[in-house]
């Protein structure tokens, strides 16, 4: 009953739909039609143009090359020459030419706006027909099943041409975008790349998302796989298989291939015995990290009573659980091991001997041998200690949860979320403080990056430049300070600035004996919050410039020397020729350069720790902070000096997430292997 | 009027070279400065504090004979760094070849995966590991007296990270050069040692260098895990204990003289290898 009532209006909601895409479709089409009315129109006024330019200058190079002629024939004097072309210059430079070539792009950039249009709504229209198709199919199925069967075939071909159309007109709106984006001016085109990366990306997180929902699915398929190859595996092999699951490497040693066997069989000892007497009691205690009770004491007579340690806890547990992940990879190894080497025996083949491993190991996975130890050390010693302190920033480790006497536990993200709290507590709250630490480690690695690699530059430019002599002696001078342990050299310079230090010694002395006045202080270098950012960036440039000059001469010396003979011969000034030829063709080879250089400046602990240790201290930030402290300085002395754990834990995650994002977002704007063109 | 150009052009070229040689005197002046004044520093006698002055009133070694005196332990940070930048100089080198060697040259499934999560723990800062570190080393007792050991092992373990330079110019190498040495019947590993290596020449020299160079200038790392041991530091976190408020007064003239003695030997091993670092440094950029 209910089935016979839902029919009809199930019906006429579809032919409803289809009605409206049909109109739909008209009147986009229409769109369409009104649009390349338009475009012709465009194009007629654009022919126009185009002609009047085109007999303009053409005009001029006939009366240039005339005029050039009766200089030579001698048939004008040269003053009268020189007039005339001046006067050619002046036309060519006339007012009527520039509004030509204005018109004629802007003409231009509306001609392809319209045409990128065109494009779009034909993709709507496409999208609708593929709606329309695959509503018609189902009502004809519904209707009339037997023509439905015949006409299956038809549909799918009609659906495929549509997402190839789809596809054709998605290209041709790539290369409307390209034709647009050479009509516009510079500042235009780098707002047009912006909007552009940012409207990409939900189209980027779409296809994140698309690309996650793979990877679970091949994780879940992979794992049904894995559960059922095991279990085939063990009903259709012999005997020494399906020891093997218990006992590793059994099967291997059983045929022949001790060596092989003897790996998986230690690796399974040396697993057991490791749980057993090592991780398990810290795996066991993994989610609680040790209860207060548990906890270490001083008994009466003052002997420590250890007790359960929240941080060997966390350690060790995390550890077992890589020890884990990695003993049931072995063990699913061992098991595949034995399946291949019995198909092997079945087709009567000569089994891999520990000889053929050991060669095999030099030879054919000889890149195996060579990551096994580097990687291990990865593991052990990066991996292992990032993974804890992400751990720890849901943990309250802090001065007053410091194992052995107390222990800490899981506070979920309640360190990240004093991130977001703006209350002000006590005039020092950590959201404001990293807030503003933050905005300072952002302007300092611009500075410090951009300052660096235009000093850099000039001097390199300087050293290299024709007719100066001594290059090695200047270059070498420089170097030198790259020689010298940073250290030693910051250390010394940062004392150099002191109040009382040899700068402002001078300073004073100057002051006294030349300008008579007694009462001069010192400058306050580093106890002034502005002074002492500035002088931080300064003294940066001497660290920094004599490296980047020996980046940018090597680049320099790249350039072919014949564009700035054909710009020499053009006339262009030196300023000219840096600009137009020098600096785009530097930022185009060191983009990446200037990148990596830039997040290298966000964590320069050496410059700043040395310098001035983070200060000029303010009181009124939190944790000891200074006014010149980075983000990586700021976290150590949270770690080191207050023992705050857990926020350096937060801030360290932060950094990773604010030069994960900035390398993102740069690498997508600097100019890649896409506009190579620009400079052919 | 076309001579008069070309005049005018040579003489703006003179104007223009006077202008850059004062520069670049100003400039040499500037970064050879610090160095002039730590070096008369270090002849200071008169006074050990921090003074106003740069020209010692009195002359002499009295700093120098101090630094190898018994009672400071220079000599000692000295030995310590020595030991440390030799081993891993050797080691990381040799962690950097086998992971630059196998990124460049084979192809396997976790090729990409693997120099992605390089790249990610790349952008961690370092510190972060530097606690677990700690507290790892000192169960296996590598920490205050025997950091040396324990430093060789936490700076060479992850050095492996550090392929990107050495991988660059291995891929500049033309790989007919392995597919040959293969049809002859060589093994990979006799490829790399017989084959590639001998043409890795400058970049070889540029790793050493830049391994060598690297804990001469580590503080932090080495305070840390010596923790305090007079026996176990380095020099770098021994000198910069030397500028500590309460020790500065006394200490800052010594100061001087051990930047020198430590600045001299990389120095001098800098400027014979100059070439080789130029080489590796713009090799580096350039391929990003």
């Amino acid at each position: 009953m209910e089935k016979e009532n839902n029919t009809p209006t199930n019906q006429s909601k579809e032919e409803l739909k289809i009605n409206c895409l049909s109109a739909l479709n008209e009147e986009l089409s229409n769109l369409i039609s009104k649009e390349e009315e338009l475009q012709l129109e465009k194009s007629t006024l654009i022919k126009e143009k185009q002609d009047r330019y085109n007999s303009i200058t053409n005009e001029l190079s006939t009366r240039e090359s005339d005029l050039d002629k009766a200089f030579f024939n001698d048939e004008i004097s040269k003053e009268e020459y020189l007039k005339a072309d001046q006067e050619l210059s002046k036309a060519r430079e006339s007012s009527e030419i520039k509004t030509l070539t204005k018109d004629l792009l802007t003409l231009k950039k509306e001609y392809y706006y319209s045409v990128k249009k065109c494009h779009e709504t034909k993709i709507k229209i496409l999208k609708n027909e593929k709606k329309l198709i695959k509503l018609n199919a189902s009502l004809l199925r519904r209707n009339d099943h037997e023509t439905y069967k015949a006409q299956k075939g038809s549909v799918k071909e009609a659906l495929l041409s549509n997402e190839k159309q789809i596809e054709s007109e998605k290209k041709e709106v790539k290369t409307t975008e390209s034709a647009i984006y050479l009509t516009l001016s510079k500042g235009e085109q780098f707002v047009f790349k912006f909007k552009n990366f940012f409207k990409a990306i939900p189209g980027k997180f779409e296809g994140l998302g698309i690309a996650i929902s793979k990877l679970v699915l091949k994780i879940v398929f992979g794992i049904g796989h894995f559960f059922k190859e095991l279990g085939l595996t063990f009903v259709h092999g012999d005997w020494k298989t399906k020891v093997s699951y218990f006992i590793m490497g059994f099967g291997s040693i059983a045929r022949g291939q001790w060596l092989r066997g003897l790996v998986f069989f230690i690796f399974e000892v040396v697993f057991i015995l490791y749980m057993i007497f090592f991780g398990g009691q810290y795996l066991g205690k993994l989610n609680s990290l040790g209860y207060y009770w548990e906890a270490s004491s001083i008994a009466e007579d003052g002997t420590i009573i250890y007790g359960a340690n929240s941080f060997n806890i966390l350690l060790y547990g995390v550890l077992s659980l890589f020890f884990i992940a990695a003993f049931i990879y072995t063990w699913y190894l061992n098991i595949k091991q034995n399946k291949i080497s019995e198909q092997i025996i079945k087709d009567e083949k000569k089994l891999e001997g520990a000889k053929d491993d050991l060669r095999a190991m030099v030879d054919k996975n000889f890149h195996k041998t060579l990551l096994a130890l580097p990687t291990l050390g990865i593991v052990i010693f990066t991996i292992l200690p990032i993974f804890f302190m992400i751990l720890v920033a849901f943990t309250n480790y802090d001065a007053n949860h410091n194992p052995p006497l107390n222990l800490f536990g899981w506070v979920g993200f309640d360190n990240f979320g004093q991130l977001f709290e703006w209350t002000n507590s006590g005039g020092a709250s950590f959201s404001m403080t990293f807030g503003q630490i933050l905005l300072w480690t952002l302007v300092w690695a611009f500075f410090a990056t951009f300052t660096n690699y235009f000093l850099g530059m000039l001097v390199a430019m300087l050293i290299n430049k024709k007719g100066i002599k001594l290059k090695k002696l200047w270059r070498t001078i420089l170097v030198f300070s790259i020689a010298i342990p940073q250290f030693i050299s910051i250390l010394y310079v940062s004392q150099m600035f002191a109040s009382d230090g040899i700068i402002n010694n001078m300073h004073m002395w100057i002051q006294q004996n030349w300008f008579g006045n007694a009462e001069a202080t010192p400058i306050p270098f580093w106890e002034n919050e502005w002074l002492a950012r500035i002088t931080v960036i300064i003294i940066n440039l001497w660290i920094g410039v004599p490296y980047l000059m020996l980046v940018v001469t090597g680049i320099l010396m790249n350039i072919p020397a014949d564009l700035y003979e054909s710009a020499n011969v053009d006339g262009a000034s030196a300023w000219q020729q840096y600009s137009k030829i020098t600096l785009p063709y530097m930022l185009f080879i060191t983009g990446p350069y200037l990148l990596t250089s830039f997040t290298g400046n966000m964590n320069n602990f050496n410059v700043i720790y040395l310098l001035t240790g983070g200060g000029p201290k303010d009181i009124n930030m939190f944790g000891n902070a200074g006014k010149t402290d980075l983000l990586i300085t700021w976290l150590f002395s949270l770690a080191i000096n207050d023992s705050n754990y857990k926020l350096a834990a937060v801030i360290g995650i932060m950094v990773f997430i604010v030069v994960a994002v900035v390398s993102l977002v740069v690498y997508n704007l600097i100019p890649s292997t896409k506009n190579e063109e620009e400079f052919q | 009027m076309v001579e008069k150009h070309s005049m005018s052009m040579s003489k703006k070229r003179t104007i223009g070279n006077v202008f850059s040689y004062i520069a670049l005197s100003l400039i040499s002046i500037i970064w050879i400065l610090p160095f002039v004044f730590l070096v008369l520093q270090s002849f200071r006698c008169e006074s050990t504090g921090v003074v106003g002055y740069v020209l010692p009133q009195q002359w002499g070694l009295d700093n120098y004979i101090f630094l190898f005196s018994p009672d400071a332990n220079f000599l000692q940070w000295y030995f310590n760094t020595f030991i440390i930048a030799l081993f891993v100089c050797v080691l990381q080198t040799a962690m950097q070849f086998m992971m630059a060697y196998a990124l460049s040259r084979f192809r396997f499934a976790l090729r990409k995966p693997l120099m992605n999560v390089m790249l990610v723990l790349g952008m961690f800062p370092g510190f972060l590991t530097m606690i677990v570190l700690y507290q790892v080393l000192k169960t296996i007792g590598l920490t205050g007296d025997n950091a040396v050991p324990g430093l060789i092992l936490v700076y060479v373990a992850s050095s492996g990270m550090g392929y990107y330079v050495i991988k660059g110019f291995l891929d500049t190498l033309p790989k007919s050069l392995d597919e040959a040495a293969l049809v002859d019947g060589a093994t990979r590993m006799q490829i790399f040692v017989k084959v590639i290596l001998p043409l890795c020449k400058p970049i070889l020299i540029y790793t050493v260098l830049t391994a060598f160079m690297g804990p001469w200038g580590d503080f932090i790392f080495a305070a840390c895990i010596a923790l305090g041991s007079q026996t176990g530091m380095n020099v770098a976190a021994g000198l910069n204990s030397w500028l500590s408020a309460a020790n500065i007064s006394s200490n800052f003239t010594h100061f001087c003289a051990g930047g020198v003695v430590v600045a001299i030997p990389v120095m001098v091993l800098f400027l014979f290898l100059q070439k080789y670092y130029v080489e590796g440094v713009t090799g580096g950029a350039v391929k990003g």
